[in-house]
């Protein structure tokens, strides 16, 4: 880790530090650029708020992505807000929401008016017959790789894990429903401890 | 209900519930989309996932606006938008305020030593509904299968996958 030449405290206290538009241009960026979901940003932003930038050290940054993860929400639309929020206020968490936001939007929204359309045509629709099993393998291997950070060595996770994706199978349990029962089972039964890892990629 | 209403609370639900990012919130998803409001069939699911995955910005984002637009062009664009991340402005500002009392409390841990279980089930259930629907034949299941050996030991980018997949649906789907 770098030493800091000032204190994060102070460069986020002195507003001629970090000017909304170079705020607005960084998230920008980082949501225009990064492919790979909001978890491939994570390292951009650390890259550019902690090391480029040097507004935050690295510790508080990880505090900030522990909380982004254990809030609801997509993970880096919530480091963005608190990022935001941080170095300039809530004009600050705005912008930064507004800046990560606004590329995929406007991507997806071109996607969906221009190019959806050609869909129906017999290339793309086997193209996309072929990539929907790749997109099937993406998801079940990401829930292996979490799943071995977060219950590796945990029989009584693992157990509760296997509990609830056997009901949402089986039994068609709303979604939501897992979520409060897992958080009241961690309330109420003794799981004692989360496992050493966090929840990222 | 108006169905810009309908789609805003939706995402609203969505952006609310949706604990351990993208992946997990996927379940939440494709059951508002797919299943209760029938917004969108499950193999056009599973393409808006495939176009997130070439495309840069977070999952969550990109299914909304694209959700959004199909079912009522720019203004339900918007408003899914804004409803999926509504929720992390609401809730990520007074949680800043708390962070330092709630970083070390027993009692903060404690529900996350039991949603961490829950998140990865619904991540799994994501997988199993996607990879039902995505995996028709025999073909496709071998392919799926090569792809999520690799995945698990190797670190090829994810755009090669859907590249690969793209080749392979040519070959073998035209």
């Amino acid at each position: 880790m770098e030493q800091e030449q000032l204190p994060p405290q102070e460069a986020a206290a002195n507003g001629a530090c970090v000017s909304l538009p170079q705020f607005f241009l960084i998230f920008l960026k980082i949501g225009a650029f990064t492919f790979g979901g909001g978890l491939a940003m994570i390292p951009f932003l650390q890259a550019e708020l902690v090391e480029r930038r040097k507004w935050l050290d690295n510790h508080l940054f990880l505090d900030y992505l522990a909380l982004a993860q254990s809030i609801p929400g997509p993970i880096i639309v919530n480091l963005a807000v608190i990022n935001g929020y941080r170095l300039r206020g809530l004009r600050g968490s705005l912008i930064s929401l507004l800046a990560m936001v606004l590329p995929s939007f406007l991507i997806i929204l071109t996607i969906s008016m221009f190019l959806w359309p050609y869909r129906d045509n017999p290339l793309v629709l086997s193209a996309f017959q072929g990539i929907r099993p790749a997109v099937a393998a993406l998801i079940a291997a990401a829930a292996v790789k979490l799943g071995l950070i977060v219950l590796r060595g945990r029989a009584d996770l693992f157990l509760l894990f296997a509990f609830f994706l056997w009901g949402l199978i089986v039994f068609h349990i709303h979604p939501l429903f897992v979520i409060v029962a897992g958080a009241l089972a961690g309330l109420f039964l003794p799981l004692q401890k989360a496992g050493a890892g966090e929840l990222k990629e | 209900m108006p169905i810009l209403l309908s789609l805003f609370l939706s995402f609203l639900k969505i952006g609310f519930f949706g604990f351990g990012g993208g992946y997990a919130m996927l379940a939440l998803i494709q059951y508002e989309t797919v299943q209760v409001n029938r917004w969108l069939g499950s193999a056009e699911f599973i393409d808006i996932l495939a176009v997130a995955e070439m495309t840069p910005g977070p999952l969550a984002i990109n299914a909304a606006t694209f959700t959004g637009y199909r079912v009522a062009g720019l203004g339900g664009a918007v408003v899914a938008t804004l409803g999926v991340v509504l929720p992390s402005l609401l809730i990520a500002l007074p949680a800043m305020y708390l962070l330092s009392r709630l970083a070390h409390s027993p009692w903060l841990k404690k529900v996350m030593a039991g949603l961490h279980p829950a998140v990865i089930a619904l991540i799994g259930l994501a997988a199993y509904v996607i990879g039902k629907n995505a995996v028709v034949d025999l073909p496709g299941a071998l392919f799926a299968a090569a792809c999520f050996l690799l995945l698990l030991f190797t670190r090829l980018h994810p755009l090669c996958y859907v590249a690969a997949g793209a080749v392979f649906g040519l070959i073998f789907y035209l």
